[in-house]
């Protein structure tokens, strides 16, 4: 035979081998086969259909993937449902009771508010104090007192404390008076 | 170095009136504590100060939230004004400003003659419509009127500071503002103090001395702080029933009782109601009391009673 008839005989070879012989065994009869210069190795063990691709495009898709996740989740981070909680409600309470409405991840203001409105001057607010007018021109030869005795400031709410610290009651008697000091004195002059 | 008299005796001025306080058995640190406590008190409760809790009370036209010591206050003083009956009357403010006393007694033209003829206006007290809500410490005055706690005020401070002297330890105290008068403890190793009622002519004579166990004396008069309006002369002891200078019988009254704003607010209720009007009222508190009359005598009561006075 020819070199050219040898060489058509084995290509024919090959070819029908590859129709009937899975992958992995056409590749190994590849492998047995004798190389030929500029021949590929890893050419022959790549899947069928499968294209050849190149770091440089593989690394880009990896970035720009990377790109637009991290802008998704810094749009739905800054889109997401703002949630006001009142003082009087904890945290978690409002996120639970969001949560259902809102799948995504919420984000949670507290929201200061006054704790107490100012006082609705219409409003009966329990606890006033009505004065009746009970006689207020009467004289006072007419006036019935309500107590016979003097009254005294515990019914009257504390005064605040002095910023002056109270130090103990001194258990050392008191130091001798050498000259009495003038007495005390009352008089109309404070009006 | 001069010996240590055994107490602690200062004066400054306060409330625009001359005090004192006597400390036995205290210290310099809670003297000046003492006097601190009274600047604040000062501070919250003078009309004439615009940045006090009074003034902001009388500049406002509804509900005020305000402290604690102004909510003392103002219960006292509508407790003083339920307990006399309506003759010590803290809004009438505005009735002694329209006759001219709108700044300190000192800058005031003075006079010392005789009162204007009173008016026979019958008025109608604002207190009926002021409220208090103390839960919440909030303060509604009737509208177009203002607070003015005047003498109850300076009572009311001598009593809270002379309560944190004895809490504080002390012996014995005396605090004096302007005249009203707190003593408890003891005087100089005694129970008994030996104080003195001023001539409402001359306050710098004295017309008796008492010994007391304690307690608290107060003196209103209208001897003094009278001044010219308009052509009149008026004092600052207002009817509340008339809305002008009382015209009573009497030029002034004393009153010793247990604490020093019930006493001042007595003493001006007699002052104002007259002489039958303050025996009875003197007679149904039980408290001791001498009222001077426009005819110079004086009659003594209570545990002023004539036979315990050296004159």
């Amino acid at each position: 035979m020819t070199d050219a008839a040898e060489r058509l005989a084995r290509l024919q070879l090959r070819q029908a081998e590859r129709l009937q012989t899975p992958p992995a065994a056409a590749a190994q009869a590849a492998a047995a086969a004798p190389v030929t210069p500029g021949a590929v190795p890893r050419a022959a063990a790549r899947p069928a259909g499968r294209k050849k691709r190149s770091h440089a495009a593989a690394s880009a898709r990896v970035i720009v993937s990377a790109f637009f996740a991290s802008v998704f989740v810094v749009l739905m981070s800054f889109m997401g449902p703002f949630i006001a909680v009142e003082e009087t409600q904890t945290v978690s309470a409002a996120v639970e009771t969001a949560a259902p409405a809102q799948p995504e991840p919420v984000i949670v203001e507290i929201r200061r508010e006054a704790a107490t409105a100012p006082p609705d001057p219409d409003a009966a607010v329990p606890g006033y104090l009505e004065l009746a007018p009970a006689g207020a021109a009467a004289v006072a030869t007419d006036a019935a007192p309500e107590t016979t005795a003097a009254p005294t400031a515990t019914a009257a709410p504390a005064p605040a404390p002095t910023a002056a610290p109270a130090p103990a009651p001194t258990a050392a008697p008191a130091p001798a008076v050498t000259a009495p000091p003038p007495p005390p004195k009352t008089s109309a002059s404070g009006g | 170095m001069a010996a240590d008299p055994g107490y602690i005796d200062q004066s400054f001025r306060a409330f625009g009136s001359q005090c004192r306080i006597l400390l036995f058995a205290g210290s310099d640190e809670l003297c000046f504590d003492l006097r601190y406590r009274l600047h604040q008190l000062e501070c919250e409760w003078s009309r004439f100060r615009d940045d006090s809790e009074v003034s902001v009370l009388n500049r406002s036209t509804g509900p005020v939230i305000v402290g604690d010591d102004t909510l003392y206050l103002i219960v006292h003083a509508v407790e003083a004004w339920r307990l006399t009956a309506g003759l010590f009357d803290p809004l009438m403010l505005d009735d002694l400003v329209g006759l001219g006393y709108d700044r300190d007694h000192r800058e005031l033209e003075l006079s010392s003659g005789d009162i204007s003829s009173v008016s026979s206006r019958v008025r109608r007290s604002p207190m009926v419509d002021l409220v208090v809500d103390e839960p919440l410490h909030s303060v509604t005055l009737p509208a177009g009127h203002h607070f003015d706690p005047g003498g109850i005020g300076k009572g009311l401070a001598a009593d809270i500071i002379t309560d944190t002297a004895v809490a504080a330890g002390v012996d014995g105290v005396l605090v004096d503002l302007g005249g009203d008068i707190r003593m408890e403890g003891n005087w100089c190793g005694s129970s008994s103090w030996p104080a003195s009622v001023a001539d409402p002519v001359d306050p710098e004579a004295s017309v008796a001395s008492i010994d007391v166990e304690g307690g608290a004396m107060a003196t209103s008069g209208t001897r003094r702080r009278r001044w010219s309006h308009d052509g009149k002369v008026h004092h600052h002891l207002l009817d509340p029933r008339t809305g002008f200078p009382s015209a009573s019988d009497l030029t002034a009254v004393t009153v010793h009782a247990n604490m020093t704003w019930y006493a001042e607010a007595v003493a001006k209720a007699c002052l104002i109601g007259g002489r039958d009007a303050a025996v009875d009222l003197i007679q149904s508190k039980n408290i001791g009391a001498v009222l001077f009359g426009v005819d110079d005598t004086a009659e003594y009561f209570g545990s002023l009673s004539a036979g315990a006075l050296s004159k």
